[in-house]
């Protein structure tokens, strides 16, 4: 039997290794973009990141730490693919401020069992891709999710029931615990639209809407009457402008009154 | 203080992983090093080579955070067994950095052993995330190869993207018979493909087999074997070369 020759013999072995590397990486995001949907991850777990792009404002943790004591977490933190903390600054160290603190101590454990936070595990590295991170971060906090009134009224609801009042102005006497400024950190809109929502006077709103496009309508027709050439555009309509153009001034007079 | 976390992996089966987390750990315990070997693999192998009983509560409880006993074997030597369990889903959906978090409450061990599975990258994965030092076991053939190239290249990815995973790694050969072409010549290749990679062999020995036939840790069994000289030299590689850089080993076996 002729000498068998071992130079080559791993040339196959190391192709063919680098093609299954290569199918290990797919499945592995695969599985990183499934995941990446919704989760729990232990709070001991959750990094922070190297370098604090916002410094955290105190108070603002505070009233989270109220908040979530009632509510629990609403918007999940959102982590890299090794947990470090990409968007939730506030929300993850309020956290932590009510698993230390002995009166929340009912309220940690019925929010978070063993430890467990709600996250959002986004399919990439922070270290790797910090560009990627930030972008995560900036679009956190611009855009939140937009309650709609009716779930604002449902949380006020919960936060009332563990004792928050809905008082207009002055100082809080001790003990007092105020709903409208908790509500507006919760769901990142001004106090004025929390007040609104809570009074239900949305529809209100909605008339002015109304009478507001009326307005822009009648605006544009006059500008496109000065403005459009002659011969530009339909010549009923511009017979039939000055016309349209009353009416809509008395609908929106109509409005006002 | 842990001082060594050594996750013993390679993908393919039979390539001796839980063989060479059995030795280090009982050469390191045999020197006066309290040593724990988890064990990845469902088979449960690791304890019944080293004379606990495998089906005792072990590595699936201690990553759903259960806090299971670790088993002693002999003087400073204790296991977590493998099992079934590791198969379940809650073990399955458990974040893959989880076994990295459990092992922060161990501290009476100065070194921890991981024995990974064969084929699961799931587990697998919990031990690189946990280690800081990582022995990539094959034998001499393509095959055992192919699956020590799919580890070391997700190390290297891991190191790549910084993400947690041994900052040193090194190839180990199994059942070295130098009387075999294979086993002369594909160590030499393998080397040519991985020049910064270090290399270790353990040559194929009975004694090796005869401790885990009867269950007793190797350096209980058989210390006097050839082969202590071949894990001796795994030993100092780990204690100069990686994480401590010093000689604690040496230290520990002339006091």
């Amino acid at each position: 039997m002729a000498k068998r020759d071992t130079s080559n013999l791993l040339d196959r072995t190391t192709k063919a290794g680098a093609k299954l590397s290569a199918k290990d990486r797919q499945v592995d995001s695969r599985r990183a973009e499934e995941r990446g949907e919704l989760n729990t991850a232990s709070l001991n777990s959750i990094r922070n990141r190297n370098v604090d792009t916002r410094p955290l404002t105190m108070t603002h943790v505070w009233t989270l730490v109220e908040s979530i004591a009632v509510l629990g977490l609403i918007e999940p933190l959102v982590v890299d693919q090794d947990k470090v903390l990409l968007a939730g600054g506030h929300r993850l160290e309020a956290i932590k401020r009510l698993r230390e603190e002995h009166k929340y101590a009912k309220a940690y454990a019925e929010h978070f069992p063993d430890d467990q936070v709600p996250v959002r595990i986004m399919p990439f590295v922070a270290a790797a891709e910090p560009e990627r991170a930030l972008q995560v971060e900036v679009a956190e906090n611009e855009q939140r999710r937009d309650y709609t009134p009716a779930e604002v009224r449902r949380l006020a609801e919960r936060l009332m029931d563990a004792g928050f009042e809905r008082l207009s102005g002055g100082r809080p006497k001790n003990n007092q615990k105020f709903l409208i400024p908790i509500l507006s950190s919760v769901v990142g809109k001004n106090r004025r639209t929390i007040q609104r929502y809570l009074d239900n006077i949305d529809n209100k709103g909605a008339n002015i809407d109304i009478d507001t496009y009326l307005k822009k309508a009648k605006k544009s027709l006059e500008t496109w009457q000065e403005k459009a050439p002659n011969g530009h555009g339909s010549g009923q309509l511009r017979q039939r402008l000055p016309e349209i153009l009353e009416l809509l001034k008395l609908a929106i007079s109509d409005g006002d009154t | 203080m842990i001082r060594f976390k050594i996750a013993v992996c390679g993908r393919k089966g039979g390539v001796g992983k839980t063989t060479t987390s059995t030795m280090l750990a009982s050469y390191l315990a045999s020197i006066g090093m309290p040593v724990l070997v988890i064990d990845l693999d469902p088979q449960s192998n690791a304890g019944f080579a080293l004379g606990v009983d495998p089906l005792q509560p072990g590595t699936a409880e201690l990553i759903l955070r259960q806090f299971p006993t670790p088993i002693k074997a002999c003087e400073n030597l204790y296991v977590l067994p493998g099992g079934g369990a590791l198969q379940d889903r809650k073990v399955e959906q458990a974040d893959s950095s989880e076994l990295a978090f459990a092992i922060e409450n161990l501290k009476e061990f100065e070194a921890i052993i991981f024995d990974c599975p064969p084929g699961n990258d799931l587990l697998e994965r919990q031990a690189i995330i946990a280690a800081d030092i990582a022995l990539v076991c094959t034998d001499a053939h393509p095959l055992g190869i192919l699956g020590a190239e799919r580890v070391i290249e997700e190390i290297r990815y891991r190191q790549d993207q910084k993400q947690d995973g041994p900052q040193y790694y090194a190839l180990v050969i199994t059942k070295v018979n130098k009387s075999r072409v294979l086993d002369k010549d594909l160590p030499k290749e393998l080397a040519k493909n991985h020049p910064d990679v270090p290399q270790f062999s353990i040559g194929q020995n009975t004694d090796i087999s005869w401790a885990a036939a009867t269950a007793t840790p190797f350096m209980q069994s058989t210390p006097n074997s050839k082969a202590v000289a071949d894990i001796d030299a795994l030993a100092k590689w780990i204690a100069r070369d990686t994480v401590l850089k010093d000689t604690v080993l040496s230290e520990l076996a002339n006091g």
